[in-house]
């Protein structure tokens, strides 16, 4: 899911400067789970900045709450009434439930609590690693299950690059490289032959490089339609 | 077959090919460049450009190249895909074949945290692979990338790199053919110190009759001292060097003969080079010192070079 | 604010409880400075907790614990020593000492050694500048 790293407490409190009413918002979906952002890091973030404002005297005063999920409009419109009285909020969802705040309410100053890092998965306690890049095309199907673009740090699509020592990538030796891991997945899956076709560059714009992106469903859209059939903008 | 440089025409004739490297200067001083030029001029059939190598920011390859082309010699530009995408790529490719270059080495290039702008974007919008069929495809089909037509074709004997050291061993031959698949007309390889080990890797490719496809260069790097050997057998990604080499260093320092052995370990690679079957050249990379090209070309019994 | 140190511990009920009864049989005291929080595990303590505790008024905060290798209920004062780290990152950041703040095992039998170290950290809390806060907090 969405991993995110706390923002250091010195780096917030300065955002605060001059601020009075703070409202601390945590999510309870991929920030809480990841302990980045969920209800014990709002919990924890204001009782640090509680020690801050006593050795500073700022002056501040903090309300805290968490929502379901952050990034939709439904879980946030409860909270209203709270961030209308805030005169700053501060938020510790990813980079979605944060913009979503500040769309909602424009006049509102909101302050990321975290910094959104990456789409990762938990290796193991306390261990997040990047895994999937969003780039729009997936093509894991060649590659016998994993990433090139987000595990291979050129993104090759014919790896595995000259640097590739020992199955580590020359740019980290802690990772592993994933040429030579996709190598190693299509030897066991029978699959070599996925390794000796020239395959063509990737088409980039599907990924973000193409533009921000967005997903239509008609089969979704509620949208009328008129006696003829045709769909009437509401 | 028609040649379109003289890199081509030597090893097309059954010649032994010779190239040199000059890295590029820091700046934007074009004397150093010359003066390299000069001392290395008739040592070699063509001399390697390097493109920002290790991400280091240093004057362009095609820049470089027509400097090199003033004092009458043949450039190898060197194209990375980490600096450009395909449409720099390939408008560099129609310019450098516009000002006279006519070889190209493909590499996807190292990463950008090697070098001194470790906050840049890396681009890595195509790799080595793609990146030879795209070139090979405007020379060959006057087509671009996206498939419309080009104006002019250029003209390019196209070569790409290959590690034989590097992992995953099994498939470093195979990805010599894909390489070759792709348009590789000749191939410099990462430099040689484990011979043995180069001598298998060459016994694979010979095996799956690559040899026969392309001009394979053997690459070589004279040690300028035993911290140099060191630093390539511990810090280089993807190089192997034998404890053997590291020995004959540390005696060669005790006695005051660093750089002599550093020559003639050199030397003596280049020969064995000559004698195995499918390569047909070799890439002489005297980081730091190239001004030794023309003593091991000599010492090699590689000179004169053919005028043909 | 009286000036007198002030020394919070909190203190797991299982072998730290049963280290500092041990050592009070023997006739040693608890140091003056300190007051005792007891809790079912140290791995119950959460981050904001130690915070509050210093906001409210502590020089410095010990979080007592089994020894890691044989914690009663298994990883809890492991658990506990991440969180101790935490809290010390973020006293570094907002320019108080990390110092305040320490994780110390104990085994139940080894009352004497507990007092000992409990003694170190209180010297050592009281070797560093006073604490000024400037509001009190809630």
């Amino acid at each position: 899911m969405i991993r995110a790293e706390r923002k250091p407490v010195s780096e917030i409190a300065r955002m605060l400067a001059g601020k009075k009413k703070v409202l601390v918002v945590g999510c309870k979906t991929c920030v809480a789970i990841g302990h980045a952002g969920g209800e014990k890091e709002v919990a924890e973030l204001v009782s640090a900045l509680r020690l801050v404002n006593a050795k500073e005297g700022h002056g501040w005063q903090f309300e805290q709450t968490v929502v379901e999920r952050q990034c939709e409009k439904e879980w946030v419109r409860p909270i209203e009434e709270k961030i209308i009285s805030a005169d700053a909020v501060v938020s510790l969802a990813c980079g979605l439930g944060a913009q979503t705040i500040a769309d909602m309410y424009p006049i509102k100053q909101v302050y990321p609590g975290v910094n959104t890092m990456f789409l990762g998965v938990p290796e193991e306690q306390g261990v997040f690693v990047e895994k999937c890049l969003a780039c729009g095309e997936c093509v894991m199907f060649e590659t016998g299950g994993i990433c090139p673009v987000a595990r291979c740090a050129k993104s090759m699509r014919n790896g595995a690059c000259g640097g590739s020592a020992d199955g580590k990538c020359e740019v980290n030796l802690e990772t592993d490289c994933a040429w030579y891991m996709i190598y190693e997945r299509l030897k066991l899956q029978g699959r070599l032959d996925l390794m000796t076709k020239v395959v063509e560059p990737k088409d980039w714009s599907k990924s973000h490089a193409g533009g921000r992106r967005k997903i239509v469903r008609k089969d979704l859209l509620i949208q009328p339609t008129d006696r003829t059939g045709t769909e009437v903008k509401k | 077959m028609t040649h379109v440089s003289n890199l081509q025409k030597v090893m097309d004739s059954g010649k032994f090919g010779v190239t040199g490297e000059i890295g590029p200067p820091r700046g934007a001083d074009p004397d150093h460049i010359i003066k390299l030029a000069r001392e290395l001029k008739g040592s070699a059939d063509a001399y390697n450009l390097t493109d920002n190598q290790t991400a280091i920011v240093r004057l362009s390859s095609i820049g470089s190249a027509v400097i090199l082309m003033k004092e009458g010699m043949e450039p190898v530009v060197q194209m990375t895909c980490r600096d450009r995408n395909r449409i720099a790529l390939q408008s560099d490719l129609l310019g450098a074949s516009a000002i006279g270059v006519r070889n190209v080495l493909c590499l996807t290039g190292d990463h950008q945290i090697f070098g001194n702008e470790k906050s840049a974007k890396g681009v890595f919008d195509l790799d080595s692979v793609s990146l030879l069929s795209t070139f090979r495809n405007m020379r060959d089909s006057k087509k671009q990338l996206s498939g419309e037509e080009l104006e002019a074709a250029p003209q390019i004997f196209l070569g790409a790199a290959e590690n034989p050291f590097g992992t995953p061993y099994e498939f470093r031959a195979l990805r010599l053919q894909k390489k070759v698949n792709a348009g590789a007309q000749f191939i410099q390889t990462q430099a040689i110190f484990d011979m043995d080990w180069f001598e298998r890797w060459m016994a694979e490719v010979r095996k799956m009759g690559i040899h026969d496809r392309v001009h394979i260069m053997g690459g070589v790097i004279p040690c300028k001292s035993l911290g140099g050997a060191r630093y390539m057998k511990n810090k280089v990604p993807g190089m192997k060097v034998p404890d053997s080499i590291i020995t004959r260093m540390k005696n060669a320092k005790d006695k005051g003969q660093e750089k002599e052995e550093g020559l003639r370990i050199c030397v003596e690679m280049i020969e064995r080079l000559k004698c195995i079957e499918g390569v047909h050249g070799v890439h002489i990379m005297a980081v730091m010192w190239e001004e030794m090209v023309p003593y091991l070309v000599k010492e090699a019994k590689l000179l004169p070079r053919p005028i043909l | 604010m009286s000036d007198k140190l002030k020394i919070v511990a909190f203190v797991c009920e299982n072998h730290a409880m049963s280290a500092i009864r041990a050592a009070s049989i023997a006739g040693e005291s608890l140091p003056e400075s300190v007051r005792i929080i007891e809790i079912p595990c140290t791995g119950r303590l959460e981050t904001p907790q130690m915070l509050e505790a210093i906001g409210g008024g502590a020089d410095g905060v010990a979080v007592i614990g089994c020894l890691e290798e044989n914690c009663y209920h298994d990883i809890g004062s492991m658990l506990a020593r991440g969180r101790v780290n935490r809290i010390k990152d973020i006293l570094k950041d907002i320019s108080m000492e990390p110092e305040r703040v320490e994780m110390i095992n104990a085994a139940s039998v080894s009352g004497a050694m507990l007092m000992m170290k409990l003694r170190q950290f209180e010297s050592r809390v009281a070797s560093l500048p006073v604490l000024s806060l400037k509001g009190a907090i809630q």
